[in-house]
């Protein structure tokens, strides 16, 4: 079967402690069950999640989206904030996880990748080569959201097909976010089962939404 | 002592009416596990003697966050564990079939269509909405079409899918296999009176070659007298054709697109050039620039000369994809064998009932056109 392979890569450095990493860990929830309530979903998309603090780890394999556990995030007290090595992990992962199409089998549909994130990269140098090498990694689109007034959102604008802006690191901001997130999926599981992969044109954002490309 | 509270975190959430197992990945050290288990779910936690694991495992009952405490022993000393596991649906029990809203969306078009012709042979073909569309109240976008010309003797069967992604794709699969049947009779008519004698390479690109030429100007014409953009109309377009012939029968197909041609008669089934993208789901469409490269067309056409055949079919991705693991299995008569076992006793109005099969993930609209020989009852 054709998966949809989904990457979400979330910030964690100390700057998300307390309300904000409470408020992704709601959205995310919000985000899952929303999609399990779609049948499409249901069959076909599978999720893996990375978190970026002082380092980037995998928090969850490609996971089918039915069997997705429920994880609560924490963030350490403070510390920097490597996007570019969660770049670099992706990268790896998309190469051992997603499945490409031979004769002997169908591959997977082209996967999607969303970024969090409410500070700047900083791993400068790693960052700069990843932000290249990310774009031929293959996936259908990157949605990045820069959240709260410290976002580095021309960061984000460098590798990412779309950029939305939040103003503020709460709960509503984020759960719009991650609502339209759940959107993008769907809409790609459903427009991928009908036959086209064409994805990059994304579902209109919630009103709340401030989208920057 | 009041016991210490912790959050639990499993390796795996459930899913309503199956079985699962999932590890409790934190927290570790438990000797006891103590619980009051939800009334809509039954389960049990096992700790594995070897590695001293806890697996919890069971069935849950109902979609939802189940979350609950239980109490444990950890280094002698009492916890109180906060546990939550996410229950899925089963997808098949949340799938909408939801009509069309006909009022408003222009080029109506039925959710199913089925047709039997007799001619030399017997040809049936069903054509059904899938679940992706009815969920969504979204109309079918394949089509297809079939006829037998007395005068020559000549079976026509084309099949379409529209793009998904296309908004008014259903008429342009419509056209194109409308196309197909008006254009195809007369042109064999004149260019194909006998394919034992012809030059085959230069009549097929007469007669099915133009065809697929025509059914792309079709679309033009669409788009020129509708105002909208051709590809708000894009499909793929499957046309197979056949003829007795004195010492056997003649076979013939064009394809644009994805979805399947293949002949069950020797080891060599499948009568078409793949098309498909790089990525999964992408495909060709059919277009008028694309007879502009005439190599492209010939490469296209396919035909067969066989003394004996079981079935000509022609087919949507909605139906192949499901049936056919990868390209290689396309090129093995075996697969072709076992998904006509399926249907060879269908007659059309089960044949589309047939098309409502369940395979995980294959959820688009499905199209089957299929030729079987002159004793075929059903």
């Amino acid at each position: 079967m054709r998966r949809l392979p989904v990457y979400i890569l979330l910030d964690t450095s100390g700057s998300m402690r307390g309300e904000p990493i409470h408020a992704v860990n709601n959205s995310m929830q919000v985000l899952l069950s929303t999609l399990r309530q779609d049948p499409h979903a249901l069959d076909t998309v599978h999720i893996g999640l990375i978190t970026f603090d002082l380092e980037a780890r995998v928090m969850q394999e490609l996971t089918p989206l039915d069997a997705f556990p429920q994880v609560t995030l924490e963030t350490p007290n403070s510390g920097p904030t490597f996007l570019g090595e969660a770049l670099k992990l992706v990268q790896q992962k998309v190469k051992s996880e997603v499945r490409v199409g031979s004769d002997e089998g169908k591959g997977d549909w082209a996967p999607l990748l969303f970024v969090m994130t409410d500070g700047k990269p900083s791993d400068t140098m790693v960052f700069n080569e990843q932000v290249q090498a990310i774009k031929s990694a293959g996936f259908a689109a990157m949605v990045g959201c820069g959240a709260g007034p410290s976002a580095d959102v021309t960061a984000l604008k460098r590798f990412c097909t779309s950029v939305a802006m939040l103003d503020t690191l709460d709960g509503p901001g984020f759960e719009q976010f991650f609502k339209w997130v759940s959107d993008v999926i769907a809409d790609g599981s459903r427009s991928q089962n009908a036959g086209a992969a064409d994805v990059t044109e994304l579902p209109p954002p919630p009103r709340e939404i401030n989208i920057v490309i | 002592m009041p016991p210490r509270y912790l959050e639990g975190r499993l390796s795996r959430a459930a899913t309503v009416g199956e079985y699962f197992a999932a590890e409790l990945l934190e927290p570790a050290g438990l000797t006891r596990i103590e619980v009051d288990w939800p009334d809509d779910a039954d389960l049990t936690f096992e700790q594995d003697k070897k590695s001293g694991k806890w697996i919890i495992s069971g069935t849950v009952q109902t979609a939802k966050m189940y979350e609950f405490v239980f109490r444990g022993t950890i280094n002698n000393k009492d916890v109180a564990v906060n546990l939550r596991l996410p229950a899925s649906p089963d997808p098949w029990t949340i799938w909408k079939d939801l009509p069309v809203d006909w009022d408003t969306l222009p080029y109506p078009k039925p959710d199913t269509a089925s047709f039997r012709v007799e001619g030399d042979g017997l040809m049936i073909a069903a054509s059904r909405r899938g679940r992706s569309h009815a969920h969504k109240a979204l109309p079918r976008d394949d089509d297809t079409r079939i006829y037998f010309d007395t005068d020559t003797g000549w079976h026509i069967m084309a099949v379409a899918d529209g793009a998904g992604s296309a908004e008014f794709s259903r008429l342009g699969s419509q056209t194109v296999v409308e196309t197909a049947i008006t254009e195809l009779p007369h042109l064999l008519a004149t260019h194909l009176p006998d394919p034992a004698s012809a030059d085959l390479d230069t009549v097929l690109y007469e007669t099915l070659g133009a065809t697929a030429g025509l059914a792309a100007d079709a679309l033009d014409d669409l788009a020129r007298d509708t105002g909208q953009r051709l590809q708000s109309f894009s499909t793929t377009l499957l046309i197979g054709i056949a003829r007795k012939t004195d010492d056997g029968w003649f076979f013939a197909s064009i394809s644009v697109g994805d979805g399947l041609v293949g002949l069950i008669a020797d080891d060599n089934p499948l009568m078409m050039s793949a098309d498909n993208g790089e990525f999964a789901g992408q495909t060709t469409f059919l277009r008028s620039d694309l007879f502009a490269d005439k190599a492209n067309i010939a490469a296209r056409i396919h035909h067969r000369t066989v003394p004996d055949f079981a079935a000509f079919m022609l087919m949507t991705d909605g139906v192949s994809d499901p049936m056919f693991v990868s390209e290689a299995a396309t090129q093995d008569p075996a697969g072709w064998i076992a998904l006509y076992d399926q249907i060879a006793d269908l007659d059309e109005t089960a044949l589309l009932e047939w098309l409502n099969f369940k395979v995980k993930g294959e959820h688009d609209d499905r199209t089957i056109a299929i030729l079987t020989p002159p004793e075929t009852n059903k």
